[in-house]
């Protein structure tokens, strides 16, 4: 990864995630969003997607949802979610005006691809709604710029650990599992789909990519199995990342959510808070598709998400 | 349609045919043994018809830097791709008659798992160099949330090395791009690990050996395993065994079709083709699907005969 998406992250994880809520605030009646830009091995991208499946899964035990964003949650059969895609939307400042032709292509034709654009832009939503809270929770424990990468692969390795039994494997069983991950996913991949305007370019990345999985995966493993002692507690126990007896979560992965399970929310684990964000997000699009608040009242709804 | 697996062994034995054969060039030998990742990686890209060519007029013109390399053994995986989908099309027509002729398929069907399962099995059994890990495939591995959650990272990571994602900022236009681009991940692999772990024998023999998709007897694969142990069978003529592959197993003349791109490369690459050559060079190798295919499948009675020995072994339920 470049230098210059790495010194993105840190601006966007640390430095503005105050100016990121400031700005939304700020400029909401224009919509004016940034564009969410994340580097994927070290950016936390991994807990979003979880906090995005689990909060998927809590919306669809708990809320009453049109068919179309029932669909957009529960994603096509045979591939993976949209929803977990949105952190790829372009522009923030268009995500609502999208969402907005979504819901006059679902009023009127039932267009497939309008429950993929709700996905995309709900996903974008709940990223960003995400990435607000997780940010702060590192800036609200001081954590400085430079620490940026080191506490996401803690957290990242967190979250895999919260599906793993309460035993946690030695370094090599880690890496087993996690070869045989990879495996896996390029059987299920089958065959990967070439840029159509600029195959060299895109098989140079594609083998810059491919290499670095490699050393993901091999730091994963160690930060799963012995992480640090002193980056666990700086990175996942200061923050108050995760409540390893979290109620809700073991409800939503138990798919058994109740309202009362939201109220039950541990108040100081950012993982449960970041859950319930994203939950409210999905509620606060449907109201949108539904017609009953504007597009204006969404976005001073999300912002005081 | 054939799969991952088979991919990578058709890849793997081309490679390993090009590197043996004395009529390589050695820009190609080089490039083949310094990055086996690139042609690996190629053997599992799909869309090659459309842009192998400008992939190797890009690499002709810059070599011999470590990206014209690179890009030279993406290539030579990328056409062996297509050399085993394009003959094994032809095999499926034959082994699963009505799954072709009036669906389209999406993901693999049981007999292509089989034909992956076979592949490992046969192949990657006792190799030295070995793509796969042992237990990827064990049925105690309970991981099913975690690899979702990698799905989801690694469809990130695919798509963002598209050029529309830096590039578009338009959502209409971009959203029309990420429907077509977003990598799919087909949601089988625990079919291939209940096959896997409860192999049907008979169905395996169906699968391998009518219709001939593999046997170990042809001599250009028992040339190829021989390679594969590192201990190359020098009795077997190579020009030979590649004449006589035609006639041979579907595996084998896989292998035989891309060795027909090798020589059509290997000419364009020294000067004595151009690239509009090249291209018919490579279309005549490559029929979809043999004539003698469609000639059996449009005769009623040879068609209904395949159809009945389908559903003896199971049909749909394959």
């Amino acid at each position: 990864m470049t230098v210059n998406r790495r010194a993105f992250l840190t601006i966007a994880a640390l430095g503005s995630v105050a100016t990121f809520a400031t700005a939304s605030c700020g400029s909401s009646t224009q919509g004016v969003w940034p564009a969410l830009e994340f580097v994927p091995e070290l950016s936390g991208e991994l807990t979003r997607l979880a906090l995005i499946a689990d909060a998927s899964a809590l919306a669809l035990q708990t809320q009453t949802l049109p068919d179309i964003m029932r669909r957009a949650l529960l994603g096509t059969p045979g591939l993976t979610s949209i929803l977990g895609m949105g952190v790829l939307f372009p522009s923030g400042a268009s995500v609502i005006s999208f969402l907005g032709e979504a819901r006059r292509g679902w009023l009127s034709r039932g267009n497939p691809n309008d429950e993929h654009r709700v996905a995309v832009a709900t996903g974008y939503l709940m990223h960003r709604a995400a990435e607000q809270r997780l940010g702060a929770g590192l800036v609200a424990a001081g954590i400085k710029a430079a620490e940026v990468d080191a506490a996401k692969l803690q957290q990242d390795a967190e979250v895999i650990r919260s599906f793993m039994s309460e035993v946690p494997p030695t370094e090599a069983e880690a890496k087993a599992l996690l070869s045989v991950l990879d495996q896996r996913l390029r059987i299920q991949i089958h065959t990967l789909k070439p840029d159509g305007t600029d195959e060299k370019t895109w098989v140079r990345k594609l083998l810059e990519w491919d290499a670095a999985q490699e050393d993901l995966f091999e730091r994963l493993a160690a930060a799963i199995a012995e992480p640090d002692t002193e980056d666990y507690a700086r990175y996942v126990e200061a923050p108050k990342f995760f409540d390893r007896n979290s109620r809700l979560v073991q409800a939503v992965r138990g798919q058994n959510a109740t309202q009362s399970s939201i109220e039950q929310a541990s108040s100081d684990s950012l993982y449960d808070l970041g859950l319930t964000d994203c939950a409210r997000v999905v509620a606060l699009v449907c109201e949108f598709l539904d017609g009953s608040i504007s597009g204006k009242d969404l976005v001073q709804a999300l912002d005081q998400t | 349609m054939s799969e991952y697996i088979t991919h990578m062994a058709v890849n793997d034995d081309c490679r390993n045919l090009a590197l043996y054969a004395d009529t390589t060039l050695p820009e190609i030998k080089i490039s083949l043994q310094e990055h086996l990742r690139a042609s690996q990686l190629g053997a599992v890209t799909s869309k090659g018809d459309r842009h192998t060519i400008d992939l190797l007029v890009e690499s002709k013109k810059d070599w011999p830097s470590r990206t014209a390399k690179r890009m030279l053994a993406f290539f030579f995986g990328w056409r062996s791709h297509i050399a085993a989908d394009r003959q094994l099309k032809t095999l499926f027509r034959l082994l699963e008659p009505e799954v072709y002729l009036t669906e389209e398929v999406d993901g693999p069907t049981s007999i292509s798992i089989y034909h992956d399962l076979f592949v490992l099995r046969e192949l990657y059994s006792s190799e030295a160099i070995n793509p796969f890990v042992d237990n990827m495939l064990a049925a105690n591995h309970s991981s099913r949330n975690i690899q979702q959650l990698f799905v989801g990272l690694w469809q990130n990571s695919l798509l963002r090395l598209h050029a529309f994602t830096a590039q578009d900022s338009q959502p209409e236009s971009w959203f029309e791009q990420f429907l077509s681009d977003r990598q799919k991940f087909y949601d089988d692999v625990e079919r291939y690990v209940e096959a896997f772990n409860n192999l049907d024998n008979s169905k395996m023999k169906y699968v391998v050996q009518t219709h001939r998709f593999y046997n170990p007897q042809d001599p250009l694969i028992r040339l190829t395993r021989s390679l594969r142990q590192g201990q190359p069978d020098r009795s077997i003529d190579l020009e030979t065994a590649l004449q006589d592959a035609k006639e041979q197993s579907h595996y084998a003349r896989a292998l035989r079709r891309n060795w027909l791109y090798l020589q059509a490369t290997s000419e364009f690459w020294t000067g004595k083709i151009d690239t509009a050559a090249l291209q018919e060079r490579f279309e005549d190798a490559d029929p979809h699907a043999d004539p003698e295919v469609f000639e059996v499948l449009e005769d009623p009675e040879r068609r209904e005969e395949l159809v009945e020995l389908w559903h003896e072994q199971g049909g749909q339920e394959l």
